[in-house]
């Protein structure tokens, strides 16, 4: 079931509905699982077994975890745990194309060909696992005591606001949410109600609002622009090679921060807190920045699970290099296996690292007045997108043989703009639609625009929802685009 | 609690209210309120109400850049004007095919089949001039094609001819030997011609193994015959139409091109038969190695350039001799148009103050019948207006009967400059449009559209009102017209083209 679609807008309804029915606690947690899990099944039919899987092992093992009494036995069940959830992951995301590339190997041996294997990826599998290694992970080291009931854990696995493209949660930010609380940071045993509260509702509708506007009105009418950009990437324009950049880059931050606001929308109706995925990556004034503003829940994950448990930036320059590029690598791959992946995580490892390299050989950098002036800042800005929109290119390039062809005509312009001006005469409207983007997030960069609609009295609400609700209809295409995170 | 209900029955309202403004914003553009003409639905439904479409064509209209959405030159063609002489150091080819190759459903003029050729052809910039014309003809099926090449398209001298053929062979459900032998005769047709000819059998939703999306299934499911069958039941005989393409004798090429697709995860139909421009630019892609392949040898190794003065010599002698040639070929038959302004005849019978002008083209012979276009001018209907009636009726010179079901290409021209050029289709006898002179610069038409020839449908019922910079001058119009069908809507022919006439116009006194 995709967000965009009448069905989840049916299917949310109903669950607000019935949970604000409903008497007992315990019944709206039992309520909210199995709607999840009814949710889950709709995008993916059989393949709710795994999540299932996945669910059972990690209570499990958590709780095995917790009581065991020595540290040997610990840590056989942790690896256990990681087996039992990377080892999911790798059949299905990976299998294939560890099969292709054994045989492309093989044919130059003229050894015989493994036959691919005939699997589907499951959506969301990324994110489930994801969130269930953290689980465990934190119980064994000791930061977190393992949920008692099945249930609680059980929604926290498959809240289905979150379910398929993230923001991967964190157990210890999550489930004591579904506890009343009894002061500011303790939580007591007793039930939370699931109470729908004005402010929230307000709030909820208008972010999943915004998640829509940017899902259907920027992101799919950016799109057939930079599709047929990319379909037939010899013979470019440097200028059409940058403008395709920007509009995918573009395309992809709308598909997926507007996924993620549906998301954190619909939780916060429902009174849960799902921490920011994003905050505005296109301002980000370093590579270290941009990963602290773009899919936040990833890359920190990635620090906490990965990156420390390699030594993080404590085992000395050389190590701290190599771990850099080793977790981006990951980061990469973790969308998917192909070489669009491995390259682009490649060079996100890459612009880390070189930036972590300056900024220790030249530390004076940091105390420089000269630095902190606004105009450095824009400055900063500018050279770092520019690498971050290269990456774009490796992302979304679909001919990998081509991307060479296409990196040089982004790095040295040739300042055609013959083809460039028929490109941007037929696709105005995402033209004006990146342009409209950009002045947009700069607004929202300055203020928190979400925040200012809902606290609006309630007849500007409305108009500006009325606002939104046409600009999407107006411009809806019957046939659009899939949420590009979905594949991961 | 009560808060709360307050906030969801403003979503409510959002909800309801917006989608009723898309209806009302939907129904006023199908009404032809927000568009210069209005868009009809075709065939298996093109015009699947795609909100988005909609709102960029009305769009376009606002800022007055409908006109150019779809040009059509004095030959009928879509595109830009040609040379019907064959410039020198230049390879012509000429696309012929059915709406897939006139590029219904491309957004622009750039995203049609030959739109795209053309820009591939720029971009390995030979020092040659290729001309790719797009002979696509709404509707039509190898067999008119045949009639089309034979008639028309020869006399352009092509060195190249690409047949994109398919769907309206299915749609008839013409046999595989059928279609066979219009190919046939095609390719022998370009052999004695020295034309290169290539035959494509084109890509059809469901009939490759291309995984279609949701709505390409529906397409597929429902797109249907002339006998109001399922088109999916007509498979095997598509798979015939492939096998026979096997077997064409005369011909060099001939292109399965229904696997084309294949790869493609995202949507490319947009029915049936008609494919978005990604679909076109596929197709595009893999006819030029083809043509590139038929490039005389002088292209590849840029000898042209050196015979280019003594080419132009021998141009103007080709040039002279062509005019020649064609004096001699009309004289026989070109009843030199007479414009008679009748009126000291009608006074008596009609009010004072109508002018009647008829004017007779000259006849052509069409299965041993003489046929002529009598064209009719009223002026003067209404002073305030100054409305003028147009009426045209083409007649049986031998009997005095009016032919019915007549599709027209009307051009006409003042001083050398076009005025007015587009298709329309009469059911009835009467061909009866009314002109509105005005001192605008654009002409506009107003009438529904059918779908063969793109052609305006002229009723009784609804009279098409043209406004706009016509009859707006004295002196002499020139009227040029092809006629496209005759006595039944599926009748096509190319071959009674180039009827003239000249009509005067005076101003009302």
């Amino acid at each position: 079931m995709l967000f965009n679609s009448p069905e989840f807008i049916v299917f949310f309804i109903f669950v607000l509905a019935i949970i604000s029915c409903l008497k007992f606690r315990r019944f709206q947690h039992l309520f909210l699982v199995g709607s999840s899990y009814i949710f889950f099944y709709l995008s993916n039919n059989f393949l709710i077994t795994l999540l299932i899987y996945s669910t059972l092992l990690d209570f499990y093992l958590g709780k095995a975890i917790f009581n065991a009494t020595n540290k040997k036995r610990k840590k056989i069940l942790l690896i256990t745990s990681l087996a039992g959830n990377l080892g999911l992951l790798g059949f299905f995301k990976y299998a294939n194309f560890f099969i292709n590339e054994v045989n492309s190997i093989a044919n130059v041996f003229g050894l015989e060909n493994i036959e691919a294997l005939d699997i589907i990826l499951p959506v969301g599998i990324s994110f489930y696992t994801f969130q269930t290694i953290s689980y465990t992970v934190d119980i064994y080291r000791g930061k977190l005591t393992p949920s008692d009931s099945f249930w609680e854990f059980a929604l926290f696995v498959s809240f289905f606001p979150q379910l398929i493209a993230g923001p991967i949660l964190r157990a210890s930010h999550f489930i004591p949410q579904l506890r009343e609380k009894f002061s500011k940071d303790r939580v007591g045993t007793k039930l939370k109600g699931i109470t729908i509260h004005h402010s929230a509702l307000r709030f909820g509708i208008t972010l999943m609002a915004m998640g829509f506007l940017k899902k259907m009105f920027f992101a799919d009418n950016i799109a057939p622009m930079v599709n047929e950009i990319f379909s037939v990437p010899y013979g470019l324009e440097s200028f059409t090679v940058i403008i395709g950049a920007i509009g995918f880059g573009v395309q992809i931050y709308c598909d997926f921060s507007g996924y993620s606001d549906i998301a954190i929308g619909a939780a916060a109706i429902l009174g849960f807190h799902i921490p920011a995925n994003f905050n505005k990556p296109y301002f980000a004034t370093s590579p270290v920045d941009f990963w602290r503003r773009w899919h936040i829940s990833l890359s920190t994950w990635l620090r906490d699970y990965l990156y420390i448990p390699l030594g993080g930036n404590k085992k000395g320059d050389y190590r701290k290099y190599t771990n850099v590029l080793t977790v981006m690598i990951i980061g990469g791959l973790w969308h998917g296996a192909s070489w669009n992946f491995l390259i682009w995580g490649i060079l996100h490892g890459g612009f880390l690292a070189i930036h972590k390299f300056i900024v220790k050989k030249f530390p004076s950098l940091n105390d420089n007045e000269l630095l902190k002036s606004r105009k450095t800042k824009i400055i900063s800005i500018l050279v770092t997108q520019y690498f971050i929109f290269l990456a774009w290119i490796t992302f979304r390039v679909e001919d990998i043989n081509a991307l060479p062809y296409i990196l040089y005509k982004y790095v040295i312009w040739d300042f055609a703009t013959e083809s460039t001006i028929q490109i941007l005469s037929h696709n105005k409207l995402p033209v004006i639609l990146i342009v409209l983007f950009f002045i947009l997030n700069y607004i929202s960069y300055k203020k928190n625009i979400v925040k200012v609609f809902s606290e609006l009295k309630i007849r500007y609400w409305t108009m500006i929802l009325f606002a939104i609700m046409i600009s999407i209809l107006l411009f809806y295409d019957p046939f659009p685009e899939e949420f590009i995170y979905f594949r991961f | 609690m009560k808060e709360n209900f307050k906030i969801l029955s403003c979503v409510v309202i959002v909800f309801i209210g917006s989608f009723f403004v898309l209806s009302l914003f939907l129904d006023a553009y199908s009404e032809g309120l927000l568009t210069t003409e209005k868009n009809i639905v075709s065939v298996g439904g093109i015009v699947h109400q795609n909100p988005k479409q909609i709102t960029l064509d009305v769009l376009k209209t606002l800022s007055g850049e409908d006109e150019e959405k779809i040009k059509v030159n004095s030959f009928g063609f879509r595109g830009e004007e040609f040379n019907e002489i064959k410039p020198d150091n230049t390879f012509r080819i000429v696309l012929l095919g059915g709406s897939q190759m006139f590029g219904t459903g491309a957004t622009s003029e750039q995203t049609t089949i030959p739109g795209y050729l053309r820009e591939m052809i720029n971009l390995n910039k030979l020092d040659y001039d290729i001309e790719i014309i797009n002979a696509g003809v709404k509707g039509i099926d190898s067999y008119k094609e045949l009639l089309l090449l034979e008639n028309t398209i020869i006399n352009f001298s092509p060195d190249m001819i690409i047949v994109y053929d398919g769907l309206n062979d299915l749609r008839s459900v013409n046999s595989a030997t059928h279609v066979l032998e219009n190919w046939n005769s095609i390719c022998n047709s370009s052999i004695k011609n020295n034309i290169d000819a290539l035959i494509i059998l084109q890509p059809l939703a469901g009939f490759g193994s291309k995984l279609l999306t949701e709505n390409e299934k529906q397409y597929s499911e429902n797109g249907i015959d002339f006998n109001n069958e399922p088109l999916i039941n007509s498979l095997y005989l598509y798979e015939d139409y492939s096998k026979k393409l096997q077997k064409l004798e005369n011909c060099k090429n001939g292109i399965d091109m229904r696997f084309i697709f294949d790869d493609q995860i995202e949507q490319i139909y947009i029915d049936e038969g008609h494919v978005s421009d990604r679909g076109n630019q596929i197709v595009a892609n893999s006819i030029f190695p083809y043509i590139e392949s038929s490039f005389p040898s002088e292209i590849i190794s840029g000898n042209m350039i050196i015979n280019k003065s003594e080419g132009k010599k021998l141009s103007m002698m080709s040039e002279i001799e062509y005019a020649i040639d064609r004096l001699i070929k009309n004289y026989g038959e070109k009843l030199i148009s007479i414009s008679v302004p009748a009126y000291e005849e009608d006074v008596k019978e009609v009010d004072s103050n109508k002018q009647k002008n008829i004017v007779k083209s000259q006849s052509m012979n069409y299965e041993n019948e003489e046929i002529s276009i009598e064209i009719e001018l009223i002026q003067g209907i209404d002073q305030v207006s100054n409305q003028t009636i147009l009426k045209m009726n083409v007649i049986n010179e031998i009997t005095g009967e009016k032919f019915k079901n007549v599709t027209y290409f009307l051009d006409i021209s003042f001083e050398g400059g076009n005025i007015l050029r587009d298709f329309f289709f009469v059911e009835n006898e009467n061909f009866e449009i009314r002109i509105m002179p005005n001192a605008s610069e654009k002409v506009i038409i107003k009438g529904d559209r059918q779908y063969d020839h793109n052609a305006i449908i002229v009723n009784e019922e609804n009279p098409i009102i043209v406004s706009g910079p016509v009859f707006t001058n004295e002196g002499i119009y020139e009227f040029r017209i092809n006629l496209r069908t005759i006595d039944d809507p599926s009748n096509w022919m190319f071959s009674l083209d180039g009827f003239r006439a000249e009509v005067l116009i005076e101003k009302v006194v």
